[in-house]
């Protein structure tokens, strides 16, 4: 059984890594 | 910003619809390293002043290839192919235009970015661009927040990051077929 916080900082870990796929390919040049 | 918010908020419509973002935690990506380098590339080539054209361009389209690469070695992964096609339509705009991401003059006005570039630029408007209609086509206007372009590319990964969310989670969600609760059971039986 994981703790919540295990998978709340699983969870996290694997939303920023959805959210750099955004920015490496739609987001960067908006950032002016 | 934009669309990192819209993305956030496409995540986030998994618990508004009553099912636990948990599941995701059980999610390994691949080469995500990748991910964070094309990143840095690409703040590298926008934040630096003054950073040289013949250096940004080839630059912002190798850290598509890095990006292109991570979601090769994830292309299992729900909603990926989705991704794919938002980023080759992003790609294929900025190939066609030596490395600049075209952007619609209107949209550009009405968004309300300024028309002089100082450096590299990754999306501006350009003069005769080819795949206009993959570009920064669209916009949110000056005054609203969060104002800025953006292309149908990036509406297409929005989407995409929200599948990926719903697909995933509901995966691992408890279904009617694996049968009552047991405490059910005892009181219909």
């Amino acid at each position: 059984m994981k703790s919540i916080t295990y998978t709340g900082i699983r969870v996290l870990g694997v939303v920023s890594t959805v959210i750099a796929v955004v920015v490496a390919i739609g987001a960067p040049w908006k950032w002016t | 910003m934009i669309i990192v918010v819209a993305a956030i908020a496409a995540i986030l419509t998994v618990p508004l619809s009553g099912v636990s973002l948990a599941p995701l935690s059980r999610v390994t990506f691949r080469g995500s390293g990748l991910v964070w380098l094309a990143i840095g590339a690409q703040i590298v080539i926008t934040a630096a002043p003054l950073f040289p054209n013949w250096l940004g361009r080839p630059l912002h389209l190798t850290s598509f290839v890095l990006a292109a690469v991570f979601i090769w070695l994830n292309r299992r992964l729900p909603g990926v192919l989705f991704v794919a096609v938002g980023a080759g339509m992003n790609l294929a705009a900025i190939a066609a235009n030596g490395g600049v991401m075209p952007a619609s003059a209107a949209a550009w006005r009405s968004a309300g970015l300024p028309t002089t570039a100082n450096g590299f630029d990754n999306s501006h408007v350009v003069a005769h661009a080819r795949l206009p209609w993959l570009g920064d086509a669209f916009a949110i206007p000056r005054g609203w927040p969060f104002a800025n372009v953006f292309s149908v590319g990036d509406a297409v990964v929005v989407f995409a990051c929200g599948y990926f969310a719903h697909a995933w989670c509901r995966r691992f969600r408890p279904s009617a077929a694996s049968g009552p609760p047991a405490s059910l059971s005892t009181v219909t039986s």
